[in-house]
């Protein structure tokens, strides 16, 4: 890309230079881009694809009375805390990867051992969460009703994307910043697929939660 | 297709029937206090299998709790 880029760049004329100064130092920047970094793009980026998909979903009549109280449905509760502590856990993981440095996270089994621990608990809580929708959708006297049933059904409609963008992202990222090395320290592999997990896991009670907005 | 409005009386019957609360009528028809409100409100279109729980409970018949809303046909 470089070669080609430099190719063109000698026989464009100005107007086009910038354009193509711009790109190349858009590439360098990718180059050298760290791992905490791609990692906060990978994730900030299915988060986002999922917020984009909500505002699409969002309710389009005009708000609700100010005088109408609006209870929360146990389906509602249990999202909320699901999101809640999978927040923490992640942040807890992202800050052990920030104060030791990726290279030294994976470098030392007890570090290691703990960030997988943290990211298995997000695994466990929003799993969870999904194992008790499961049972509770096929119980006709369980806590859900039929609205709440309908909005479990839709729910996984962003995941997929937000999986995607996921991947997009730390592919792009991969590809460029190892593309001289040719080849991807095994670490990059650990993190694709534990952000691919929790933005999957995470997605599920985050779509319930859009869905309340919408219906 | 257009969305149809269908307009109720619950909130009315509610009042009728003893003055049954939202908490009561959505125990007594098995669905969220949340589902009701937004019944009330026109915010929520219920199944028929719902509708038909709220108007036996209410001892009519389903025309008499929903409506299509003649502004809206």
């Amino acid at each position: 890309m470089y070669e080609i880029l430099d190719i063109k760049y000698k026989t464009i004329y100005s107007p086009f230079r910038y354009v193509l100064s711009a790109m190349q130092g858009l590439f360098t920047e990718i180059r050298t881009m760290t791992i905490v970094l791609w990692s906060v793009l990978a994730l900030g980026g299915g988060l986002l694809a999922l917020w984009l998909a909500g505002r699409r979903m969002k309710r389009q009549e005009p708000p609700l009375p100010a005088d109408i109280d609006l209870p929360v449905t146990p389906l509602q509760r249990i999202s909320r805390w699901g999101i809640g502590v999978s927040a923490v856990l992640a942040a807890a993981a992202a800050a052990l990867l920030l104060w030791n440095g990726a290279e030294t996270t994976f470098a030392s089994d007890p570090l290691r051992i703990t960030f997988t621990l943290l990211l298995v608990g997000i695994v466990a809580v929003v799993g969870g969460v999904g194992i008790w929708l499961r049972a509770q959708v096929g119980r006709s006297d369980g806590v859900l009703d039929e609205r709440d049933r309908a909005i479990v059904g839709r729910a996984p409609a962003a995941q997929a994307m937000a999986m995607l963008v996921t991947l997009a992202i730390w592919t792009i990222g991969l590809a460029e910043h190892f593309h001289d090395a040719g080849v991807v320290p095994v670490f990059y592999l650990y993190l694709v697929f534990w952000s691919v997990v929790v933005v999957d896991l995470v997605g599920l009670p985050v779509g319930i939660l859009m869905g309340y907005r919408r219906s | 297709m257009a969305k149809a409005e269908i307009k109720n009386h619950i909130r009315r019957l509610r009042f009728e029937h003893g003055e049954m609360t939202q908490q009561q009528l959505s125990e007594r028809v098995g669905c969220s206090r949340q589902t009701v409100v937004l019944l009330e409100q026109g915010r929520y279109v219920p199944s028929l299998s719902l509708a038909l729980k709220i108007a036996h409970l209410f001892g009519t018949d389903v025309e008499s709790v929903f409506e299509l809303d003649e502004d809206a046909r």
